[in-house]
């Protein structure tokens, strides 16, 4: 007899929201206040909004595309699809390392916080390893990152719902600092408002863009999204608009009660402002540090731990291509989890922890997305212009072709207010990515791509068509 | 009355990750009913249910037929499917809607035979579907069946009884033996303890899926209490099956 199988959608609106304001809100919020206020000064707050309109504009395309090809992999899998395995691989391996990438930064996060938590009880020393000299920060992120990447090794099941407490509960700390902070905001310390000049906003983006990576994350389990075309513009767009607002604010709020100098050097400035706000309203400045650590690290390991499975999507989308080998993905017999894959993102994550500044971690991821972020614009024009893959997705955004044309503008236009060691770290990984493709995946892979057939690179009838009709639940 | 009433359908889950066969005094009960088996497959949060799916759909799919095969008979009245699933609890929900199933049962340790079934009644849930399908569910069987009813108060004593005898004529009416059929009514605080204990003593239980009240989100539903607690087999029977 024949068995049938089955994918349950499980992930709603919320929870697909959540996913998505969950991966960014420990980074934005929790981690950069401090160095970006040191490069932008208060004029900061419009460099989160310059890069939350960038954000905006990838994550509409990427909810057309997500609602055309609703299956694992995300902003991977539509490269792939639209331009072929060559792009494929610089975006599957940029997007793989870029979430590495992240996730260092967030852990890091994680460990400034920890050394907050810890010197609440005693003067932690420091360590010295061979020639390495680690600080309590890096040496945090390599205990939180063990434990995150061993968590993943033996698996977990529906965190989902847990996930959305946490960011109920961050959101609901937040909402307290941001009323507090308003009462007690100085506007004297918003001017100037521009302290480094105007120039200093666009490198402060390019910066704080960091904190826009998560919503991709809603796109990589696309094929676990209820109602795929109504639940994942909504989820995209509304978790960009949402983290955007709450930047700017807290950002204002920061910079209102503090002076930009007394945080630039800090990881943890919401939990210092957090001190002098609980200080002056209830007389208690630990309450406020603690509670604002307690979020730092809920917010940390959230964003941490959802890079992390990000990551393994990406791989098994890539292996299923076979622009990796499928042996990347072997599942677990007992925890039938991925762990080949997630030991070698866990690997890459603990390595770049090593590096240890925040700055250049949170550009090198960014600098990796926006190269995604750009192919993925481009793809959703070859997809629109060619019709290719019998593509016909339930979502159309407006504006077309503004949108994906600012949007890969301007994905590809940041990069350039990175440093160069950013810049080159990123274009070293896009080489190495295309040394990939020409010594193992071009023989291996055939490029059936939308692209690869407008260009009558094979005949259309051979095009087995993966665009998938929405299953609806 | 409706046609489902008198081929009542079961949903029986099974975990197709970690296959165990269903207790042959479980399929001697089933095999006359139409029976949907479910091959549930766990998906944990590391990996996209597709992934497992490449992976493990065949081993799934062929331990799932075998399992099938035991409620498979001339009439082709076994249907069976693997679900792969990050939460099973919702996956068992919309497959028995979009089918219409009318009773899931959660597995327990079932004995030599299905001797004695326990009906727990309430007055809040609809009495009528519950005893229509234990009527259908044991037309073809031998086994005694005793209604069962937990009063709190002198009133819901005799409300009780009143249930109690009416739900043991319709059974009469069709087509059990009297002699198969027995009622129980008991006074205790605690409905649910009292039901579990008295469940221990039988081999089947067969609950109506009670409606959330708000007493039961607070409290957790008897049912749940029930299917967690019991070492028993659990028939669950749905109440919204319009669908």
């Amino acid at each position: 007899m024949g068995v049938q199988s089955e994918l349950e959608r499980t992930l709603g609106f919320t929870e697909a929201l959540m996913i998505g304001v969950g991966t960014m809100i420990g980074a934005g919020i929790f981690v950069l206040p401090g160095p970006a206020a040191g490069v932008a000064g208060p004029a900061i707050a419009l460099s989160f909004v310059i890069g939350g309109l960038i954000a905006l504009l990838t994550a509409l395309s990427a909810s057309e595309l997500a609602t055309a090809m609703p299956r694992a992999g995300g902003s991977y899998h539509f490269i792939n699809k639209g331009l072929g395995p060559l792009y494929g691989s610089i975006a599957g391996f940029g997007n793989w390392l870029g979430l590495a990438f992240a996730s260092a930064f967030y852990v890091i996060g994680f460990g400034s916080y920890l050394g907050l938590l810890v010197a609440f009880f005693f003067t932690p020393p420091t360590l010295t390893v061979g020639p390495l000299a680690l600080s309590e920060a890096q040496l945090g992120g390599l205990l939180g990152g063990a434990i995150f990447i061993g968590v993943n090794y033996l698996s977990t099941e529906e965190t989902g719902r847990i996930q959305n407490v946490i960011v109920f509960g961050l959101l609901g700390i937040l909402a307290v600092f941001t009323v507090l902070g308003a009462f007690s905001a100085d506007l004297s310390t918003l001017t100037p408002f521009t302290p480094e000049g105007t120039g200093a906003i666009l490198p402060g983006t390019a910066l704080v863009f960091v904190s826009y990576l998560g919503f991709v994350k809603i796109t990589t389990v696309a094929g676990e999204i209820k109602e795929p075309s109504r639940n994942l513009p909504r989820a995209l767009v509304g978790s960009v608009l949402l983290v955007t607002v709450l930047y700017a604010i807290v950002m204002i709020i920061v910079l209102g009660v503090v002076d930009r100098g007394d945080i630039a050097e800090s990881e943890t400035a919401v939990a210092d402002v957090a001190g002098i706000l609980f200080g002056e309203f209830f007389g208690s400045a630990l309450v406020g540090i603690g509670l604002l650590t307690f979020a730092g690290l809920l917010a940390t390991a959230s964003s941490a731990n959802a890079s992390i499975l990000a990551a393994s999507r990406i791989n098994y989308a890539m292996g299923r291509d076979r622009i990796v080998s499928p042996k990347l993905n072997a599942i677990h017999d007992k925890h039938k989890t991925p762990y080949r894959a997630i030991l070698l993102t866990g690997g890459f994550i603990l390595l770049f922890v090593l590096i240890g500044d925040v700055a250049v971690l949170a550009k090198a991821a960014s600098v990796l997305h926006l190269v995604v972020y750009g192919l993925l614009n481009v793809t959703l024009i070859v997809f629109r212009e060619t019709e290719g893959l019998g593509y016909n997705p339930p979502y159309r955004i407006p504006l077309y072709p503004w949108v994906p044309i600012a949007g890969a503008l301007s994905s590809f236009g940041l990069i350039a207010f990175m440093d160069t060691i950013e810049i080159l770290l990123g274009f070293a990984f896009v080489a190495v990515s295309v040394v990939w493709f020409v010594v193992y995946a071009r023989s291996r892979t055939v490029d059936r791509s939308a692209l690869a057939v407008h260009r009558g690179l094979h005949e259309s009838e051979d095009i087995e068509v993966e665009v998938e009709p929405e299953a609806d639940t | 009355m409706s046609e489902y009433l008198d081929d009542p359908t079961i949903l029986l889950p099974v975990n197709a990750a970690d296959p165990e066969e269903p207790p042959p005094a479980i399929v001697e009960l089933l095999h006359p009913h139409r029976v949907i088996v479910l091959g549930y497959y766990p998906v944990p949060d590391q990996a996209s249910p597709e992934q497992l799916q490449d992976e493990y759909e065949t081993e799934a799919t062929d331990a799932i037929a075998e399992i099938a095969s035991h409620f498979d008979d001339s009439r082709g009245s076994v249907e069976s499917i693997v679900v792969f699933t990050r939460d099973r609890e919702e996956t068992i929900d919309r497959v028995a809607a979009e089918r219409g199933v009318d009773a899931v049962l959660t597995a327990g340790d079932a004995g030599e035979v299905l001797s004695r079934v326990l009906v727990p009644l309430k007055g809040d849930v609809n009495i009528e579907p519950i005893v229509a399908f234990v009527g259908d569910l044991l037309r073809e069987s031998e086994a005694a069946v005793t209604l069962y009813h937990v009063a709190d108060s002198d009133e819901d004593e005799s409300r009780g009884e009143f249930l109690l005898r009416g739900a043991c004529d319709r059974l009469e009416e069709d087509g059990l033996d009297p002699d198969r059929i027995g009622w129980v009514q008991e006074r205790a605080g605690s409905p649910a303890s009292a039901i579990a204990t008295t469940a221990e003593k039988f081999d089947l239980i067969v609950v109506g899926e009670s409606n959330p009240t708000l007493r039961d989100r607070i409290l957790g539903a008897v049912t749940s209490q029930l299917i967690v607690e019991s070492t028993h087999p659990v028939l669950v029977v749905r109440s919204d099956r319009s669908s």
